[in-house]
This record gives structure tokens, C-alpha cells and sequence, in this order.
């Protein structure tokens, strides 16, 4: 089976768990610029292959045809927040339709779904210290998750963060997946999701 | 004898007091000095911005300059914006919609501030519910009663929170005339059967508001607001925009004029009596025959790009006038620098695929 994995920064981790350590049969290809060279935004796909009008600012960048991969994967992305006015129904039906222009992986996914027909799995970003995190559980997490894979399109899949990364009651990653930075996970983070991931492809 | 020349006092006076110099011998282009800042607005103040449709160019040019403009009531994140447009987020700082008059505006504050109850009117219209106090915030209508009230309250909490955290509230003053339940007294920004609703001479009563109850509403909305927040501070202004249509019998040019001057005096006896209080003249600058009329479009009652433009820089520039370029010493060089660190993190990381 051969994946086609976009991503930011977080990207990463899963690619050296992958070329280090990972002993499934899944075979990655990765598209990954950092979010502060704008991320995945501009890539579309064309002749039934992603493009980019300046592939050379991804690290990396691939071009093999999408027919290829069995599935598809974002990795770090940050979970679009559940709406926590009162907003109105109307409103709630346009932001939906919304979230697939301004979120970049609902975006693609939608489109490597009409292209392919495959279905696309989407990875949130390693939870963070502070005291946002301190107020939310695992279980909002999981919560939020499901709320989000009630309402998106049919072939998308937001996953849980494997619990294992977390500390008990909290959203906070354990250090010891850390790098410095204290935001971005380190390959031992990215193993346990390619096992979680292996999982989910039922492999 | 020595004879001791007394100066008049038109001697010792700048150049801005003088026709000719400041403006007759002038391109309208370069005319400068036409406000003198109250208050050294800085970047991280918060400023909210209500009132006529005018104020939205307020709050846009502050977004844009990089000042801090409020909106208390966001939209949901990842919504376009010109969905969140569409729905009225982020064009006032709450979801008040136009705020015309300075009853409404007192209205508004006596909702936020618990003096008053909210009103349970809502109009419907081929099963579509409207809220008679914002009958175009929501472009087909809420689809429930339950949903106009809900709504409602939101911005009203909303109000509130921009009232209590803001330093500075921006009001433009757009209109004398207004609409009022009669059995009730209160107060609608468009006249029921216009937009939404419909119109009933028994409850619907016309006012065209006089001098002492806008200077009146004016001066207690002030006084509640700082009631919760003493430290806000007030900058008003008057819309250049003429109205649509009077319901005042006078033909539609001389009620504009009337109304504008009305608004005009009440803003200049605010301002002369009250410390917390400014006066930005926008109204002057796109009326003034000395901008012969370029400032609208075709219609001559739209304010076109250039118009805002030059009203907006020279509320930025008469700011740097008087208290000098602030605005870069303003930009903190810790968040540039923090998002430059990140970046520099997130493609080291990435250089890691290059190993």
C-alpha cells in the first residue's frame, strides 16, 4: 500500500519514524513545507498529479500520479474549533461549505476525493503545554474529534491523537516526544502514529 | 514716547486659521491640519467602531494600518470573508448592524447595560424570521424566532464587552430621522415594511429628532458606557453620506443638510465640553465644496475609494502631525521576531528530509 502524505512542519516526525525505524509494509511519499512559507496553500492537482507553481519551496515535494497511492494523509494540522457562539443555523450550513476553501487539508481532501475516490485521514498537530491545554481533556479531544467527522464529507477522517502521546487528564504531549521547541514532536511521536495509521488502513 | 504695537490676535495665529494659505492657494490634495488629535491613539489600544454605515471605513482603515480595531463578536474561524461580509461579522464591532441615530445608540447601551428589557418583537416573512433592530444582519433571515432572539442577545453581550474592554469608542452619527413603536417607545434603524416587517400607522410612529434629545441621548450613553468602563474615551464623527429618503415633508437635499447640521452641532458641543471626547471631521472633508463633489460617486451620495482614502489618511496623518510617527515605535519587534524564530524552527525541522 502507498500513502501520499501532505504536511507542515510536523511532517517531520512521521518521515524519520519512517525512514528509521518503521517496520510495516506501508510505503510514504511526502509533501511538506513549513507553515510559515504558507504551508500547503497553492497545491492543486493537475493531469491527475499534485502541483505547485513553486514546488522547489516544499521539502519535499513528490509528483508521482495520485492513482497510485491507496490513501491519503495530512499531517499537524490544527482542528478547525467547534463554533462556541450561538451562531445561526444559516450561518453554521455556510461556514461548513466555507471550511472546504479556507482549511487547506479539507480543500484537498475534497478534491483528491473527486479525483481519486480514495479516502483522505487527517492528523491533528501534537498537543501543546499552556494553559489552554490544561483546560481541555483527552476526552474534549475525542469529543471534538467526533463532532468534526459528524459533519465533514463522506471519505474524510479526523483521527484521534494516539492517547499514549498525551499525559493522563491532559492534552499536554509528553516531554519526551518533544523537541525543543516544545511544539513539534520528534520521531518516536511520528512511530506511534504510523502504527496508529497502519491501524486505520487496516493493514 | 515709545509707542508699544499690540498685536490683534489674528497676528499670532498659524497658518491653518487663514483661508488663503490653508486652502485657497492650495491643491484640495494638499490640504493638511484638519483635525488636532484629542488623544494619541497608540497600536495596542483597543478602538471599537459603531454608528452609520461610514464607521465601517473606520474600523477597516485602523485592521489595515495595524491598529488595534475590536470585534467582539468574531465569526467562526475558517468562515470566507465574504460569508463573514455577508452575515455582518467584523463590519461594526458587534453584530449591531447600523446604529443611525443617537437614540438607537442609547438604545444599544441600555440593552447592554440591563437598564432596559430587549424587546420580543420578530417580524417574519415567507417563513423567515427577522429582528426588527437588525433587519438585514442576516441575509435570508434566522430560521426560527428562537434564533433571532438568541441572536440578538449575543450581540448584545457583545456590546457590552465592547464597551468594557475597549479604550476607545469610534460613533459616527448618521441620522435625525427615526422609527418608533408608539405603544412601546422603542426604536427601529429602519422604518418597519421597508426591508422587513410591516408598517402600521397605529404602531409605528415617525421622529425626527431635535437638537437637546441627540446632544441628551448622546451625553447618557457616554455617561453609562464609562459607568462600566471609566477609562473610554470617545471619538465621534458625522457621516458625509446624505440620506436616502426623508419622511420629514422638506425636499431630500435641504433634510440632509438640516439633519447633518443638527449632528454636526451636538458632535462640536460634546467635544468643547467633555475631556473624554473627540471630534474627527470626515463629514467636512467629503462635503466641503472645496472637494467639489470628487469624493462621491455618480450618484453623489457613496462615498467612492478615494473619499474614504483621504479621510482615512488624514486621520493617520494628523495623528503623526501631532504627536510624531509613533505608529512604527507602536509595532512590537518581539512578535516579528518570534514569528521569524518559528519560521526559521519549522524549516530546520524540515531540513531534516534532506539528511
Amino acid at each position: 500500500m502507498k500513502i501520499l502524505a501532505f504536511g507542515n512542519s510536523h511532517s517531520v516526525c512521521l518521515k524519520q519514524a519512517y525512514s528509521d525505524s518503521y517496520q510495516g509494509n506501508t510505503q510514504y511519499d511526502f509533501i511538506a513545507r513549513g507553515q510559515g512559507r504558507k504551508g500547503l496553500q497553492g497545491v492543486t492537482f493537475v493531469d491527475g498529479k499534485p502541483f505547485h507553481e513553486e514546488p522547489h519551496t516544499f521539502t519535499p515535494w513528490c509528483t508521482e500520479d495520485l492513482s497510485t497511492y491507496s490513501a491519503f494523509v495530512f499531517i499537524g494540522n490544527g482542528l478547525p474549533p467547534q463554533p462556541q457562539r450561538e451562531y445561526s443555523s444559516a450561518l453554521l450550513c455556510r461556514w461548513k461549505e466555507d471550511t472546504y476553501t479556507t482549511i487547506e487539508s479539507l480543500r484537498l481532501s475534497r478534491e483528491l476525493i473527486r479525483i481519486t475516490g480514495k479516502k483522505c485521514i487527517i492528523l491533528p498537530r501534537p498537543f501543546r503545554g499552556g494553559a489552554r491545554a490544561k483546560l481541555e481533556s483527552y476526552a474534549t479531544h475525542e469529543a471534538h474529534v467526533q463532532w468534526l467527522n459528524s459533519w465533514v464529507d463522506d471519505g474524510i477522517t479526523y483521527v484521534t491523537i494516539p492517547k499514549e502521546t498525551t499525559l493522563q487528564g491532559m492534552t499536554k504531549t509528553k516531554l519526551e516526544l518533544l523537541k525543543e521547541d516544545a511544539s513539534h514532536a520528534n520521531e518516536l511521536y511520528g512511530a506511534i502514529w504510523l502504527k496508529k495509521l497502519d491501524e486505520i488502513l487496516d493493514l | 514716547m515709545k509707542t508699544i504695537h499690540m498685536k490683534n490676535p489674528y497676528e499670532s495665529l498659524g497658518e491653518k486659521s487663514f483661508w488663503k494659505p490653508a486652502v485657497g492657494s492650495k491643491s484640495m490634495f494638499d490640504i493638511s491640519g484638519l483635525w488636532d488629535p484629542k488623544f494619541k491613539i497608540r497600536k495596542q489600544q483597543k478602538v471599537v467602531t459603531f454608528g452609520s454605515c461610514f464607521a465601517q471605513h473606520i474600523g477597516n482603515a485602523l485592521k489595515h494600518r495595524g491598529f488595534n480595531w475590536l470585534s467582539t463578536e468574531k465569526p467562526p474561524f475558517g468562515l470566507t470573508d465574504s460569508t463573514a461580509s455577508d452575515f455582518n461579522y467584523n463590519i461594526f464591532s458587534a453584530r449591531t448592524g447600523n446604529i443611525y441615530t443617537t437614540t438607537l445608540l442609547k438604545q444599544w447601551t441600555d440593552w447592554a447595560l440591563g437598564a432596559k428589557d430587549i424587546p420580543k418583537e420578530i417580524w417574519e416573512k415567507d417563513g423567515r424570521f427577522y429582528d426588527p433592530f437588525r433587519p438585514v444582519v442576516e441575509p435570508n433571515g434566522f430560521a426560527s424566532p428562537q434564533e433571532v432572539t438568541q441572536s440578538l442577545h449575543e450581540t448584545v453581550a457583545c456590546f457590552r464587552e465592547a464597551i468594557e474592554t475597549a479604550s476607545y469608542f469610534v460613533f459616527t452619527l448618521g441620522l435625525t430621522e427615526s422609527w418608533v413603536n408608539s405603544e412601546f417607545g422603542y426604536e427601529y434603524p429602519m422604518c418597519p415594511g421597508t426591508v422587513a416587517g410591516t408598517f402600521d400607522s397605529n404602531s409605528h410612529r415617525f421622529v425626527n429628532l431635535e437638537f437637546k434629545e441627540i446632544l441628551k441621548t448622546l451625553s447618557q450613553s457616554m455617561e453609562q458606557m464609562r459607568s462600566i468602563n471609566p477609562k473610554l474615551k470617545f471619538i465621534l464623527t458625522v457621516s458625509p453620506v446624505p440620506l436616502t429618503a426623508t419622511n420629514s415633508d422638506q425636499h431630500v437635499l435641504v433634510a440632509t443638510m438640516a439633519s447633518k447640521s443638527i449632528l454636526r452641532a451636538v458632535t462640536s458641543q460634546l467635544e468643547k465640553n467633555r475631556s473624554y471626547v473627540d471630534y474627527f471631521p470626515s463629514y467636512e472633508i467629503i462635503n466641503s465644496p472645496v472637494f467639489r463633489g470628487s469624493f462621491f460617486e455618480p450618484n453623489q451620495r457613496n462615498v467612492n475609494p478615494h473619499g474614504v482614502e483621504f479621510v482615512m489618511n488624514t486621520f493617520f496623518n494628523c495623528l503623526i502631525e501631532k504627536y510624531g510617527n509613533y505608529f512604527e515605535e507602536d509595532d512590537s519587534p518581539q512578535s516579528s521576531a518570534l514569528r521569524a524564530a518559528n519560521e526559521i524552527c519549522e524549516e530546520e525541522l524540515l531540513g531534516a528530509f534532506g539528511k
